[in-house]
């Protein structure tokens, strides 16, 4: 070649193509490839033409490209085509089975459990910038309240003088019997501001939203229906808009079609204006859910602080009403989704982590027994000139297919659980139609598939690279390398163990926890108990409520002539219902001009309060402590049952309540003439409830509840129920109608379900874990075969042999166990929210537990030690 | 390194790509390293066919790989260079697919020439 016309910078130029290469390609023929290129270089220079060497670059260049990738796809296709053949090997076929199930088992659960985190917790919500979006409530430090619904008055108060919200909008639940055109139907309806849908920044799917004047007391009848009661009800036609349509007795004209999904309901069949009247509303009534927008430059902590200065001038200005009651802004999500179903969602997010991570273990387990058999193809594969980096690549990509397997399994096993979750999740769980396989789901699946392959198959592919030529092949990579991986098993063994075992502790604390809440005493008997709801027009004047009276008696009396039936009652809420009243009361008279209200009176306590008839409470087999129940010569509005703690409360040192008067927040007061037994109304795992009941004589709630006993099946009486409402009212539709034991259920069916796939999960790591441990000590078992074969023909006896390896794995078991009892004591407190009645670190729990895992283990130590007794010595010393 | 139990046929190689082609009638004749394979091609087609490195040294990769030909034993160094050169032979099954690939086109020559067509058309 002609030194003149060699030019180092297209060298160069060229070599630097060669980067886009397989390395092992480059280094094999780069020089070659180089040396190639500047000779027709060198040629083109010669000839002299421009033209010539700008070609030359283009078609080398071009070439480059299109070789290079042909070649990386090429060795990828030999290297997956490799594996695929290595994995589907007669002798490797039990553990690509057995890692690929338990890669798609925690791949599964891990993506399962995910999409529901993401959904609830971590999608965005449907609205504009929904960062902004913040849920405004009132709160009563000092009467331990902390989140109240907001008054009329106090609403426009805020309204009016914060700045720091470019807009707020007022919700109130509301119900609504459709009739007039086809069945009569009872749907959800929220009654809002007009400027709702606006604020939350999320357009109507037809129509428009309402317009101020709508929005205003007296303001024109009109509603907007919701999407799931537009497309059932109205066939999702849109000449339904500007048609009148007749709710609760009264025509309105449609006027708008709201989406389903409104980020914070689904259900929501009909939309009303909230039309709050500006002024002569009760400050004390609170009843509101409050929504707002941060207005520009607006954060929470100035939004507060504004507030905190407009309730205290509130305070001030009504101290009759709103004395203590100040405000809280939180983001809207924290309103949606409440703390405890947070922390259930990371429990069990934990949970389904700690099972991964068994997984991997499991799998890196696999890896190395299995490693150990290949130490002599990987030595054959060094010495016919394999780099170690080709030898780890080949260990990758056989783990990234592996890994990929499982995670394409665990993705089909999350499709059919989320299908058949839809079904078992508690259908007040928010944000539950938003669950899905998404983007966000996937990818987070796929970097855990990643990430377990990195895991599982990092240790044995190191491990691999490292192996030395001579060794593997002069021992048969027997001892040796055994020798080093031994405490690396041991370790993993070790630590599957413990995570199951931490796994276990805390499912069962849940299960304790579970069983305590459910035979938590509750007051009253729910079995034999149905009960349906019922919602009649607002009543203005004494002849609507005479009237509605008149229509529940008639109707309790047909239901008490109903076969089976035993007794019924009419109340405004049942126990463990849905929704909450209370008020403050109080047996010391507010001095004159004030009522009992907030701070203002001490001697003020929050209690729940509901509207019944005399009859209910007997319904319900709440026993009567003291004095009576309401009697038809009671004069309306003046009688009032407690409940015995909050008697206790009021008239502390056995003082007797009957007949003495208390006073209410809403300024009344009353008279006590009985007291009834406690019974829990909020919830299952919150304490006896103290609360006051009102007899039907003096008021009645939109929405009542009928109890009904009965001598056989409770379910069994809801079509004479309905058939009884019917006879009297043909154009009101029960809802609801369920067994109380079914309410109950429905309270807690979160942590139910919480408690079952945390025990779940922990059944499945401790099988992982077991079969870790009973496979080790399997292979320890085969390993020593020679050995135990010279000592049983040395005359020791089948039991010290099976001693001998029982010894280890027991050691493994319980020190794995011990340590996992250490790590729940750790991590307990972090479940110490989401238990009721139960101490997150009861020393009984641990030892039982450990007890129980420490016998598993050493039962899956010992079935496989039995092996080694059956050794022959002859037989196995031949194999050697 | 590529003895897969599943080693290919030489029909199962056919139709061969231009360039694999080339490369086959250069060694057909004798031993060479790579640039004397990429300079006997151009010389034969008279400048028409210019194998780019990539492509004339994946190609002699992929042949090594299927067992159509063989490095040959030491490398010759160069003059006026520091490269060492390997030197390839085609192997006997190497020179049966070159020979079932020129039957293949000696086949497709006569149907065109029976169907009348000339091939002085250039």
């Amino acid at each position: 070649m002609d030194l003149e016309t060699r030019a180092p910078w297209a060298e160069r130029a060229y070599a630097s193509l060669l980067w886009l290469y397989p390395g092992s390609f480059r280094e094999e023929y780069g020089g070659e490839m180089t040396a190639a290129f500047s000779a027709r270089w060198a040629a083109a220079q010669r000839a002299g033409r421009p033209l010539a060497s700008a070609w030359l670059w283009l078609s080398v260049a071009a070439d480059a490209l299109a070789t290079a990738l042909a070649e990386h796809r090429h060795r990828l296709a030999q290297d997956l085509g490799q594996a695929t053949r290595t994995l589907a090997l007669r002798g490797n076929r039990a553990f690509t089975l057995a890692s690929v199930a338990t890669l798609a088992l925690g791949l599964g659960g891990a993506t399962t459990i995910f999409s529901l985190v993401h959904a609830i917790l971590l999608a965005p919500l449907p609205f504009k910038e929904p960062a902004r979006v913040v849920h405004l409530a009132a709160a009563n430090p000092s009467h331990d309240v902390p989140r109240f619904s907001v008054s009329v008055p106090d609403f426009l108060s805020w309204r009016e003088n914060a700045k720091s919200f470019s807009a707020l909008a007022a919700l109130e639940d509301v119900s609504a019997n459709l009739s007039g055109d086809g069945a009569p139907e009872r749907v959800t309806g929220v009654a809002a501001s007009a400027h709702l849908f606006d604020l939350l920044g999320m357009p109507l799917l037809a129509g428009r939203a309402f317009t101020p004047e709508e929005d205003a007391p007296g303001g024109p009848p009109v509603a907007i229906l919701g999407e799931g009661l537009w497309r059932g009800r109205y066939g999702g036609q849109t000449s339904i808009l500007g048609r009148s349509i007749r709710i609760n007795g009264e025509p309105r004209t449609v006027v708008g079609i709201a989406p389903g999904d409104v980020g914070f309901a689904t259900d929501i069949g009909l939309w009303l204006p909230l039309a709050p009247p500006p002024s002569g509303a009760n400050r004390g009534d609170r009843r509101l859910a409050l929504l707002g927008r941060l207005a520009p430059g607006a954060t929470l902590d100035t939004a507060r602080a504004e507030l905190e200065g407009i309730t205290t001038r509130l305070e001030h200005e009504f101290p009759d009403t709103n004395l203590g009651w100040q405000a809280t802004v939180e983001p809207v999500r924290n309103w949606m989704v409440g703390e405890e179903l947070r922390a259930r969602l990371w429990v069990l997010f934990a949970a389904v982590g700690v099972l991964l991570l068994v997984a991997c273990a499991n799998v890196a387990n696999l890896q190395l027994a299995r490693a150990t058999a290949r130490v002599r193809e990987i030595g054959i594969r060094r010495a016919l000139g394999a780099s170690p980096a080709r030898v780890i690549r080949h260990l990758m990509i056989e783990n990234l297919l592996l890994a990929g397997i499982g995670g394409a399994l665990g993705l089909t096993l999350a499709a059919a659980a989320l299908r058949g979750a839809t079904a078992i999740l508690p259908a007040t769980l928010p944000r539950l139609s938003s669950i899905a396989l998404n983007g966000p789901v996937l990818l987070v699946a796929f970097l855990l598939t990643g990430a377990t392959a990195f895991l599982f198959g990092i240790l044995p592919s190191a491990l691999a690279g490292r192996t030395d030529v001579r060794t593997a092949l002069a021992q048969g990579g027997r001892s040796a390398v055994d020798a080093r991986r031994a405490p690396l098993r041991e370790g993993l063994v070790v630590a599957q163990l413990a995570l199951a075992t931490a796994l276990s502790i805390g499912a069962v604390l849940l299960a304790q926890s579970f069983g305590r809440l459910q035979n938590v005493p509750l007051g009253f008997r729910p079995d034999h108990l149905l009960t349906a709801r019922l919602t009649l027009p607002e009543i203005e004047d004494d002849q609507t409520m005479e009237a509605q009276l008149a229509l529940y008696s008639a109707l309790m009396e047909k239901v008490r002539a109903l076969p089976g039936v035993t007794s019924t009652g009419l109340t405004s809420e049942i126990p463990l219902g849905e929704g909450d009243t209370s008020m403050g009361i109080s047996a010391v008279a507010p001095p004159p001009g004030a009522s009992v209200s907030g701070g203002a009176n001490r001697e003020g306590i929050q209690a729940s309060w509901r509207i019944v008839t005399a009859g209910y409470l007997p319904t319900l087999g709440v026993p009567l402590r003291r004095g009576r129940w309401f009697a038809e010569h009671d004069e309306p509005g003046r009688s009032l049952v407690l409940s015995e703690g909050l008697a206790q409360r009021l008239f502390p040192r056995g003082a007797d309540p009957i007949g003495r008067r208390v006073y209410l927040t809403n300024g009344k007061d009353f008279t006590v003439v009985g007291v009834a037994g406690d019974i829990r109304q909020t919830g299952l795992g919150e304490d006896m409830t103290p609360t006051m009941y009102f007899s039907t004589s003096w008021y009645l709630w939109p929405t009542m509840t009928l109890a009904v006993r009965t001598a056989g099946d409770p379910a069994a009486l809801t079509p004479g129920l309905r058939r009884a409402l019917s006879q009297i009212a043909p154009d009101l539709a029960l809802f609801d109608v369920q067994t109380l034991s079914t309410v109950i259920a429905g309270s807690v069916s979160q942590p139910r379900l919480q408690t079952w796939v945390v025990a779940l999960f922990a059944g499945l790591a401790l099988l992982l874990a077991a079969i870790g441990v009973a496979g080790l000590v399997a292979y320890n078992v085969t390993r020593r075969t020679p050995e135990l074969a010279v000592r049983a023909a040395l005359g020791a006896s089948p039991g010290r042999i099976v001693k001998q390896v029982l010894a280890r794995g027991l050691t493994l078991s319980l020190s794995g166990v011990a340590a996992g009892v250490f790590l729940a004591a750790l991590l307990g407190s972090g479940l110490k929210s989401l238990l009721y009645d139960i101490d997150p670190h009861a020393p009984a729990t641990y030892a039982a537990t450990a007890l129980i895992l420490g016998s598993l283990g050493a039962l899956a130590a010992w079935l496989p030690a039995r092996r080694a007794t059956r050794i022959s010595p002859v037989l196995a010393l031949k194999g050697e | 390194m590529a003895t897969h139990s599943d080693d290919p046929t030489p029909a199962s190689l056919l139709p061969l790509p231009t360039a694999t082609f080339h490369i086959l009638i250069a060694l057909a004749e004798g031993d060479r390293h790579g640039y004397a394979v990429m300079q006997e091609v151009a010389e034969r087609t008279g400048g028409r066919t210019k194998l780019n490195p990539g492509t004339l040294y994946t190609t002699l990769h992929r042949l090594l790989e299927q067992g159509l030909i063989v490095e040959l034993d030491g490398r010759e160094v160069a003059a006026n260079s520091d490269e060492r050169r390997r030197h390839y032979r085609l192997t006997p099954f190497g020179r049966q697919v070159a020979e079932l690939e020129l039957s293949r086109l000696g086949d497709l020559l006569n149907l065109g020439r029976r169907a009348g067509l000339s091939c002085e058309g250039r």
